[in-house]
């Protein structure tokens, strides 16, 4: 019918085997099971410690015409041997559905002796629906060339477009239902009698409540009715970024939601079918819950699909990936699809060293009951909403927050509700950055595409090798140098950080020198950052610009980031904390480092709910005195604990926080922190090694603590308050436990006492461990 | 291809119902048990034409029941391979459609389709298409059971529309 096929020789045969007979010469029919030819093999006998020569059979896995063999009489075939036989088959059974042939008609679902059922043969699903046939690689490939042909002829591109909190944000918060009633009723009331009542306070978010969808999808857990209502409010700008998309780009729905839930957004938000017609994909055809795979829905060629998604870590940080900013307008209320997902603990911005470029993931592992669990979760999620109408909550908090006399400020005479701030807020303006991307990939890619025809080159372009470009573009003639973000063990070159530069078109430097445009960082007073101001030409930044050039695919202004040089001998206290070295850096480099990732969580407060409204969008500036606070407050503590220590522990080094120190800056330690720069340099590096992850472990009741070195997590701690905000729940002992911040100094004093201790135990246990150790080893070399 | 063809099929009676329309009751009960439903064997139960015997109806020990075993004559529908129907289409996808002929459900893969018709994705509803023709949902086609998949309550098959006399009909 179509190509001949190559049999193979079966991995199980027992190798080297030796052509003894072959059975079917080249033009006779075979069936399945008819055998091809006999082979010997030599086996060895343990017991007699001799080889006996046996022999097998090889028969057919399909049926065909035999066209050709690659082996003869007597060849010797090892496993690599790669086809030996070309056969013509009536039916390469390539497109499956029911266990049937779809095109022959012939049941697949047979099992014989043989390892190679006729189900092995079609098995990718590259349909939306659930109902689609399996295809083998072979058929797959063919329509999806064609597809391309087609996609090509137009000039457009595939775009997969994840819904939630990409192009939407969805919500079961009755609050949002009642918001729309009373603003309904109003607008009723007002029309029909002139406006003698003042609207309620809450009538501040009418505006952004505009255009919110609302819907209930029949219940699909048996008892009766239907789910709760969903409150689905479109990002703003999706009209016309659709539109003007859709001249462009095929557009796909990948959705973690289920079918309905699709079903009914692509009904509200695109009636006509005009953007998505039927290519949706939910949950329910994904074949995982967790991960969504290109794959799924072009099985052999990514070369010409887009993905725009909130999420990297679901796409496995695939290249064809564009992220965008999570859309979160119903504040507090997170992606109603994502209990599905892993939470979000890891990075984001940066892919994993290794991103594996793998095969499609069939969860066929999945149990039921699995699943079943994840919906409970998904459904108590829900449940939880209504209960708790985090923005009924939020808007009480600002209204308390606007209405409450803060210390001395004018504003105090003025009537609350003269100028309310809204919580929902129409100013979303992150679709227009990524249209101007897309549009971007697709100008460069049929750019190239038309060079190529033009040069007679058949191959067509990559948008693989389009975005990179783009992305190149960003820090482009940008020379980097990091300071204490990259970790001293280990090769530069290998962090994700450093990758991410690369990628993004900077060019890294270890130190500085005078092609160096930009020194990163996250806090000051590091060699580097001195050599930085003395050089005088660099701009020193807080990781923030980085992070947001970044994520917006644009460099930011750096003076929005700048990182103030802070006057060395001040005779405020304070100052003269952040400009010296931490004297033990572990507990201020993690305090500093969560300043630079933006909404520093624990330190500053542990009740994330309060800090994301209070700081929502942080202002770089505002930030370098919030940093300084809470440096002046852990500096205080940790300084009690060192005197602590060294009274309590004798003449062992406590060093366990040196450890955590900032190593980019050991001379900067040793010049300054006398004290402690004693132990610093008595450490030799193997107690160092076994000790750096020990002493972590010894203070689990200072939380910050846990993540001592920069890594991908705290870039991604950027990118989300909402994420943010679940990374560190399971860390506060509960969401109303007052933050170290808020206690009295004495009491910090006393907690951080209490955990030096523990510290310093511990590491005088280490100690005697290595002790032992090595006399032992010695004892045994002796 | 349809049959008429005599079946039974057993109905328990709950005592409640003996009387003088419990004739009636058994008639409908029947209706409403068998016709539509599928079996292996004998294909779809199109209708239910007539009842050749209702049954002695034995009361059954313990429980008061009484068991009919009735024996009726229905027109039943199977699909054979080979046959040629007629159907609607339902859905259209890239590797081919599904068409529904009454209560069977088929499939239709790309390759049975003739090459002159292509997927046509661009259209607000996906369909296959050539010069002259059409195939999209709700297209009524003429096709040809190439198999059959034969479950315990469940038929599907798989028909190809790349024959003469096949495809689109008006």
């Amino acid at each position: 019918m179509s190509e001949p096929t190559d049999l193979v020789l079966p991995k199980s045969l027992p190798y080297p085997i030796k052509v003894t007979k072959i059975l079917v010469a080249a033009g006779d029919n075979i069936q399945r099971g008819t055998p091809l030819l006999y082979y010997s093999y030599k086996h060895y006998l343990r017991e007699d410690k001799t080889t006996e020569t046996c022999y097998g059979t090889w028969e057919s896995y399909v049926e065909g015409r035999v066209d050709l063999w690659n082996i003869d009489l007597g060849d010797e075939v090892d496993k690599d041997y790669g086809p030996v036989l070309v056969v013509t088959e009536p039916c390469k059974h390539g497109t499956q559905i029911m266990g049937m042939c779809a095109d022959c008609g012939k049941d697949m679902t047979e099992v014989d002796y043989m390892s190679i059922a006729g189900t092995e043969r079609a098995k990718i699903k590259m349909d939306h629906g659930a109902e689609g046939p399996l295809l083998s690689q072979e058929v797959a490939a063919k329509i999806e060339r064609e597809n391309t042909d087609r996609l090509l002829k137009n000039r457009k591109l595939s775009l997969i477009v994840d819904l939630d909190q990409t192009i939407l944000h969805a919500t079961f918060d009755p609050t949002v239902g009642e918001w729309i009633k009373a603003k309904d009723a109003f607008e009723k009331r007002r029309s029909t009698t002139p406006p003698d009542h003042d609207p309620p306070p809450e009538s501040v978010n009418w505006p952004a409540l505009e255009d919110v969808i609302s819907f209930q999808l029949p219940s699909d857990h048996g008892h009766m009715g239907h789910s709760e209502r969903y409150y689905v409010k479109p990002r703003p700008g999706l009209q016309r970024f659709m539109n003007n998309l859709s001249e462009l780009y095929e557009m796909h729905v990948y959705t973690m939601g289920v079918r309905s839930y699709a079903n009914a957004i692509c009904a509200a938000l695109d009636p006509s079918g005009a953007w998505f017609g039927s290519r949706v994909l939910s949950r329910n055809e994904s074949g995982s819950d967790r991960v969504k795979n290109l794959k799924r829905l072009f099985p052999s060629d990514q070369s010409m699909v887009v993905v725009i998604d909130d999420r990297a870590d679901v796409w496995n940080w695939s290249p064809n990936l564009v992220r965008v900013i999570p859309f979160e307008f119903f504040v507090g209320t997170g992606d109603i699809n994502a209990s599905f997902l892993p939470k979000q603990a890891s990075a984001d911005a940066v892919p994993p060293a290794d991103p594996k470029t793998g095969e499609l993931p069939q969860e066929d592992v999945d149990p039921e009951s699995e699943v079943a669990k994840q919906e409970e979760i998904q459904a108590e999620d829900a449940a939880k909403q209504l209960k708790e109408r985090p923005l009924e909550k939020a808007q009480e908090a600002l209204v308390a927050k606007v209405s409450s006399p803060s210390g001395g400020d004018e504003k105090e005479h003025e009537p609350a509700t003269s100028a309310p701030i809204p919580l929902l807020k129409n100013d979303d303006h992150e679709l227009d950055r990524i249209e101007r991307i897309l549009c971007d990939i697709h100008k460069e890619f049929y750019k190239l595409y038309d060079t190529r025809q033009k040069s007679r080159n058949q191959s067509a372009p990559d948008v693989l090798g389009v975005i990179p470009g783009i992305k190149a573009k960003t820090l482009a003639g940008v020379h980097l140098v990091f300071s204490g973000i990259l970790p001293l063990d280990g090769r530069p070159e290998r962090q994700p950080i450093w990758k991410a530069a690369l990628e993004f078109g900077a060019t890294c430097h270890v130190d500085i020198n005078p092609q160096v445009t930009h020194l990163v960082t996250n806090k000051l007073g590091t060699v580097k950052a001195d050599k930085a101001f003395a050089q005088g030409n660099i701009f020193v930044v807080n990781i923030k610009w980085f992070n947001d050039s970044l994520i917006k695919w644009e460099r930011q202004p750096e003076a929005n980031y700048l990182m103030e040089r802070k006057p060395k001998n001040s005779s405020q206290d304070p100052e003269t904390k952040t400009s010296e070295p931490p004297p033990n850096g572990g507990e201020t480099k993690v305090g500093r480092e969560d300043d630079a990732a933006g909404h520093g969580p624990n330190t500053q407060s542990s009740a994330p709910g309060n800090e994301n409204e209070e700081s929502s969008p942080p202002t770089p500036a505002a930030e370098p005195e919030q940093n300084e606070d809470v440096q002046l407050h852990i500096d205080w503590a940790e300084i009690d604990k060192e005197v602590d220590d060294a009274l309590a522990s004798d003449d062992d080094d406590d060093d366990g926080d040196e450890d955590l120190a900032d190593e980019d800056e050991p001379k900067s330690v040793a010049a300054e922190a006398a004290p402690e720069s004693r132990y610093m340099g008595g450490i030799t590096p193997t107690t160092r090694g076994i000790k750096r992850p020990r002493s972590d472990d010894s203070t689990p009741s200072t939380p910050s603590r846990l993540r001592f070195s920069f890594n991908a997590a705290d870039l991604a701690r950027d990118l989300s308050p909402k994420r943010q905000k679940l990374d560190h729940e399971p860390l506060s002992n509960g969401p109303s436990k007052p933050s170290t911040q808020d206690l009295p100094e004495s009491q910090v004093a006393d907690t951080t006492d209490q955990t030096g201790e523990d510290t310093g135990d511990d590491d005088e246990n280490d100690e005697d461990d290595d002790d032992d150790f090595l006399a032992r080893e010695m004892a045994e070399s002796d | 291809m349809f049959f008429i063809k005599e079946l039974t099929h057993t109905i328990l009676m709950h005592p409640s119902y003996f009387g003088p329309r419990m004739l009636e009751i058994i008639e409908a009960k029947l209706h409403s048990d068998v016709q539509g439903t599928c079996t292996g064997q004998y294909g779809f139960i199109i209708a239910v034409l007539e009842i050749i015997d209702v049954g002695p109806g034995i009361v059954l020990p313990g429980n008061g029941q009484a068991e009919f075993k009735t024996r009726y004559k229905a027109i039943v529908f199977k699909p054979f391979k080979g046959e040629v129907l007629d159907g609607v289409v339902t859905n259209v996808l890239r590797a081919g459609f599904f068409v529904e002929v009454g209560p069977l459900r088929c499939f239709v893969s790309q390759q049975l389709v003739h090459p002159d018709m292509r997927f046509d994705a661009n259209a607000a509803v996906p369909s296959f298409s050539s010069q002259d023709q059409v195939i999209e949902k709700d297209t009524k086609v003429r096709l040809k059971v190439v198999g059959t998949r034969v479950d315990q309550t469940e038929i599907f098959a798989i028909a190809t529309i790349k024959e003469d006399h096949l495809g689109v009909i008006d």
